[in-house]
């Protein structure tokens, strides 16, 4: 049985070879269709896609620091607003 | 299976929205007169006209475009209402030819004038493939031109009691602006949830070529929304118009920056296939509640603006959060 699945084994390798060139072709001409296409873009479209790698952990840290900022901008608004400083 | 409550990913969608209740809470505590039915009033009545301009660009957002004509476009609708619903013995009328016509009919006028602004908007963007940064830009310009020379550059007034009133009445304890708000919301949401048109939006803002494929108009589909956000617009600057009793070529300047920020506060997503009209409401409720509490604290203009401009940032932030989280 196991020499029987072995020997299929190259067969399938081959058929999946012998595939791969047309997948490839078929794939190649969608992406050549879709570049032909003029796509309608925006200022906003894929901006999150174009961003450099950042991880969401730093987003979590910049988040924060706008947060503190937003409380410190109301914070001292209120303290001027009273003549406090 | 029980969901058990992440209090991180809790706070984490919600920021915004606890940061503002806070400062609601603090505000009311701190100053008198905050929570009162006339506070809540003049907060219902600032909040309808922009929540409807915030569901008109909306549509616009959720395809990925964006409609930086908005501001422009509420201003020329409230200085058209103005021409069309001045009062017949007022001295100084735009039109003095123009007869007595009632405002359902002139809000009817101002609404078809203004979508066809919008569909100009939607043929630009979806047949000649203009970015809509760009093309919106442009038409925000050209939209305060043509204000500029219908109104001479004059501020209007002298306005018919009964467009007044469409403002400052109510029926019974609702005033009438947010019977406007409630209704234009319901439409949206039923739009968005129940139509085919909603299906094809959210369809085009996920991904345009797979939309086209499966078989979606796209051009006409964007071409609707534009012209849907230019009647929204309509029926916001007549409403502003009502309410603030004149009109100028300054009305609605920058309106479409808060209503954009508002959306994305609301959930509406910068990378486009997302966004809930509820979550549009609490957009533009977090900021004019932001307004309201720096207002009754005291606090300088200067100092709302940088904190509205900090909400952007955070709420920008929070959403490429998202979608780095689903990545």
């Amino acid at each position: 049985m196991t020499e029987k699945t072995e020997s299929l084994m190259p067969q399938q390798d081959k058929t999946e070879v012998l595939a791969q060139p047309e997948t490839d072709v078929s794939n190649a001409d969608l992406d050549s269709e879709q570049e032909s296409k003029p796509t309608r873009s925006s200022a906003f479209e894929g901006i999150y896609e174009r961003l450099p790698d950042i991880s969401v952990r730093s987003v979590d840290r910049f988040i924060a620091v706008c947060a503190i900022a937003f409380i410190m901008v109301i914070v001292v608004g209120i303290l001027k607003a009273n003549k406090i400083f | 299976m029980e969901k058990s409550f992440n209090a991180k990913k809790f706070i984490s969608n919600n920021a915004i929205i606890i940061l503002i209740v806070l400062l609601a809470v603090l505000t009311g505590f701190t100053t008198k007169n905050f929570f009162t039915i006339t506070n809540f009033k003049n907060l219902v009545v600032n909040v309808s006209p922009r929540f409807i301009i915030a569901c008109g660009v909306s549509g616009c957002l959720i395809t990925k475009g964006t409609d930086l004509s908005a501001g422009r476009a509420v201003g020329l609708a409230a200085c058209l209402s103005a021409m069309l619903l001045q009062s017949l013995d007022y001295a100084a009328r735009m039109l003095p030819w123009m007869p007595n016509i009632p405002w359902p009919l002139a809000l009817v006028i101002v609404m078809v004038i203004m979508g066809c602004f919008g569909a100009v908007n939607g043929v630009v963007i979806s047949v000649l493939k203009v970015p809509p940064f760009i093309a919106t830009l442009g038409m925000q310009t050209i939209i305060y031109g043509l204000c500029s020379l219908i109104t001479n550059n004059q501020p209007m007034g002298g306005y018919k009691k009964s467009y007044l009133t469409v403002a400052s009445g109510s029926l019974g304890p609702i005033p009438y602006l947010m019977i406007f708000a409630v209704v234009v919301g319901v439409y949206f949401w039923f739009l968005y949830n129940k139509t085919r048109h909603g299906k094809y939006m959210y369809a085009i803002g996920g991904n345009e070529n797979a939309a086209q494929v499966a078989g979606v108009n796209v051009r006409a589909s964007l071409i609707r929304i534009y012209i849907l956000a230019g009647c929204m617009y309509a029926l916001a600057g007549f409403l502003v118009g009502a309410k603030a009793g004149g009109a100028s070529t300054a009305t609605g300047n920058g309106y479409e920056l808060e209503a954009i920020a508002a959306c994305t506060i609301g959930g509406v997503s910068a990378n486009g296939g997302v966004g809930r009209v509820g979550g549009i409401l609490i957009g533009v409720l977090v900021f004019e509640i932001l307004k309201i509490c720096l207002q009754f604290l005291g606090v300088d203009p200067a100092y709302t603006y940088i904190a509205q401009g900090l909400v952007i940032v955070i709420a920008v932030a929070l959403d490429l959060r998202k979608y780095l989280q689903k990545k």
